[in-house]
C-alpha cells in the first residue's frame, strides 16, 4: 500500500436532493435549506460523494466540478467546515 | 444435500405504531403471530421445530443484543432448540432462510423455524449510531448528510440519464405496486392512488417522492421448512425451494455507499444483488425465462425498473415500457410484486426476506386471491441489506 495524491477535478456521475434534513448524526444551521449531493468521478479515478455548494437547480449529471472546502454547520460561534463540490 | 420444503408461512399485517393494525404490539407479540400462524399452516407442532433461524434486529427487541430468535423461543416455549441469530441488515430475514434452509439441506435439522420481526422507530432510518470519526457511515452522515432516501433518488437520477426515464414512469410503477396491494389483507397499504396522487406528494429526494419510497413499518413473518424425507408426513404437495443464495458486493460496484471508490470501468449496480440471483439460478438450474413471477426489494420504485433488467429477466432500458404495457402487474409476462411490495407493505426490515418467502409461498399455493398470478411454477425472491448483503431464494411447485 502506498499513498497516492488526487486531483480535485471530475465530472458529476449522478446526485440527488436532501429535500427534509437527514437524521442524527448529520447537523445543519437551521432553517434547514435542501441541498444537493453529488457523486464526482474524479479525474484521478476516485470516485467521491459531497455535498454541492451550488443550488439543486443548478445541477446536471456529466457537469464539471471541483473539490473546494466550505462551511457545513455552526456551532458555539464556530464555523464548521467539510470537503464539498462545486460546479465549473 | 437434500430437498427442502416449505410447510407453512405466517405473517402479523404490517402496520405503523399506534395505528389499527398494529397498535403497541412488542416485537414480540408481531412475531407470536407469525409464528403461530405458520405452525399451523404447516400443521406442525411447537415441539416438533428442531431448531430457528432468526433474523436479528438492532430497533426492536433481541435484548438489545439481536438476539430475536430466543426472545421467540422464551415467548412461545423453551424447548432447548439451538437458535441462530442472523444479522445481514435489510437482508437479515433472507439470511436467516439461507441459514435455515443450509441447515435443513445439509441434514443437521428435519424442521426448522425461521423468523423476523420488527417494530421500526420513526422516520428515516438513521445508519450509524456510532460518533466515532473512524467510521465511514457516520463520516458520510456527518460531513456530506446522505440518507439512505439520497442513495437511492442518485440511481434513479443515474437512470434518468441513461435511458430517459421520467418522473412520471417512476410514479407509474407506485401506481402498479398499490394496485396490486388491494385485497391483499396482510398490506399495510391497501387502497389504489393515482399518477396525480404520487406526483403531487412531495420530494423525499429529488427525484424520488415520499409515495414512490417505502415507508418503515412494523410487522413480522415466520416459515416452517423441513427435509423431504420428514415433509410427507404433513403434506402431499409441499412448496419446494429450488434454491437459496446469498452474496455480498464484490470490487468493481462502485455504488456510492461510503464516501469513495474507484471509479468503476463498466456499469455501476448493485453487484451483490446480482451475485446472489446469479447463484440461486445456477443451483437451480433455472434461468430468468422459467420464474413466474418475482418480489424484489422495492425500497423505491427504481429497483423494480432496474433490478429485472440487470438480472435478465427483461432487456436493459425495457422496464418502463413494460410497466407501461401492464407486463409487471399478475397478469403481465413479467409480474413484478404481486403482493404490492415494500411500497405498500412498508419495510419491516429483518422481516423482508420472511415475507417474501409467504408471499411466494402463497402464490404457488394458487391462494393469493386478487394479486395470484395465473399459473405460477417458481417464484424468485430477493433482498439486500447494509454492508453489501443480498440474498435470492427460488420456491417452485
Amino acid at each position: 500500500m502506498e499513498p497516492g495524491e488526487f486531483g480535485g477535478r471530475g465530472k458529476v456521475w449522478s446526485y440527488s436532493v436532501a429535500n427534509f434534513p437527514p437524521p442524527s448524526p448529520h447537523k445543519y444551521d437551521k432553517p434547514f435549506k435542501p441541498y444537493a449531493i453529488a457523486v464526482v468521478d474524479l479525474d484521478s479515478g476516485l470516485r467521491l460523494v459531497g455535498q454541492m455548494v451550488d443550488p439543486p437547480e443548478a445541477m446536471t449529471v456529466g457537469a464539471a466540478v471541483e473539490l473546494v472546502i466550505d462551511t457545513l454547520y455552526h456551532e458555539q460561534d464556530k464555523a464548521f467546515t467539510s470537503w464539498k463540490f462545486k460546479l465549473v | 444435500m437434500q430437498e427442502v420444503a416449505v410447510l407453512g408461512v405466517g405473517l402479523h399485517r404490517f402496520g405503523k405504531t399506534g395505528d389499527d393494525i398494529v397498535g403497541n404490539k412488542s416485537v414480540t407479540e408481531l412475531c407470536r403471530h407469525a409464528v403461530d400462524m405458520a405452525l399451523k399452516d404447516a400443521g406442525v407442532a411447537w415441539q416438533q421445530v428442531g431448531a430457528i433461524a432468526a433474523a436479528s434486529s438492532r430497533f426492536s427487541g433481541g435484548k438489545g443484543w439481536g438476539l430475536n430468535g430466543n426472545d421467540v423461543v422464551e415467548d412461545i416455549g423453551s424447548t432447548g432448540i439451538p437458535v441462530y441469530n442472523m444479522s445481514a441488515g435489510c437482508a437479515a430475514g433472507g439470511n436467516a432462510f439461507n441459514v435455515g434452509y443450509s441447515m435443513v439441506a445439509g441434514g443437521l435439522y428435519d424442521i426448522v423455524l425461521v423468523v423476523g420481526g420488527e417494530v421500526m422507530p420513526k422516520g428515516m432510518i438513521q445508519t450509524s449510531g456510532n460518533e466515532e470519526v473512524t467510521d465511514p457511515e457516520f463520516l458520510r452522515q456527518r460531513c456530506i448528510g446522505f440518507p439512505g432516501p439520497s442513495f437511492w433518488a442518485t440511481l434513479a437520477r443515474r437512470r434518468m440519464h441513461d435511458y430517459g426515464t421520467t418522473e412520471e414512469q417512476f410514479a407509474q410503477v407506485t401506481v402498479k405496486a398499490r394496485k396490486c396491494s388491494v385485497g391483499n389483507p396482510h398490506a399495510r397499504f391497501q387502497k389504489e392512488i393515482t399518477l396525480q396522487d404520487v406526483l403531487a406528494s412531495p420530494y423525499v429526494s429529488n427525484p424520488l417522492r415520499l409515495f414512490e419510497i417505502c415507508p418503515v413499518s412494523n410487522g413480522a413473518a415466520a416459515a416452517i421448512i423441513c427435509s423431504k424425507r420428514r415433509a410427507s408426513e404433513f403434506t402431499k404437495n409441499p412448496v419446494w425451494v429450488a434454491s437459496s443464495a446469498v452474496a455480498t458486493m464484490t470490487f468493481e460496484d462502485s455504488l456510492p455507499r461510503g464516501l469513495a471508490g474507484p471509479v468503476p470501468s463498466g456499469p455501476s449496480f448493485h453487484t451483490e444483488v446480482k451475485g446472489a440471483v446469479s447463484n440461486a439460478f445456477e443451483r437451480a438450474g433455472i434461468g430468468p425465462k422459467d420464474v413466474s413471477f418475482t418480489e424484489l426489494q422495492d425500497n423505491t420504485c427504481y429497483y423494480e425498473l432496474a433490478f429485472p433488467e440487470e438480472w435478465g429477466l427483461c432487456q436493459p432500458g425495457e422496464s418502463e415500457r413494460l410497466v407501461a404495457a401492464g407486463e409487471t402487474l399478475p397478469t403481465g409476462r413479467m409480474p413484478i410484486n404481486p403482493s404490492g411490495g415494500f411500497v405498500s407493505f412498508g419495510e419491516a426490515t429483518t422481516a423482508m426476506g420472511v415475507f417474501q418467502i409467504a408471499e411466494l409461498t402463497w402464490q404457488l399455493r394458487g391462494q393469493s386471491g386478487a394479486r395470484q398470478v395465473p399459473g405460477a411454477k417458481v417464484g424468485l425472491a430477493q433482498t439486500n441489506g447494509l454492508g453489501g448483503n443480498a440474498t435470492a431464494a427460488i420456491l417452485k411447485r
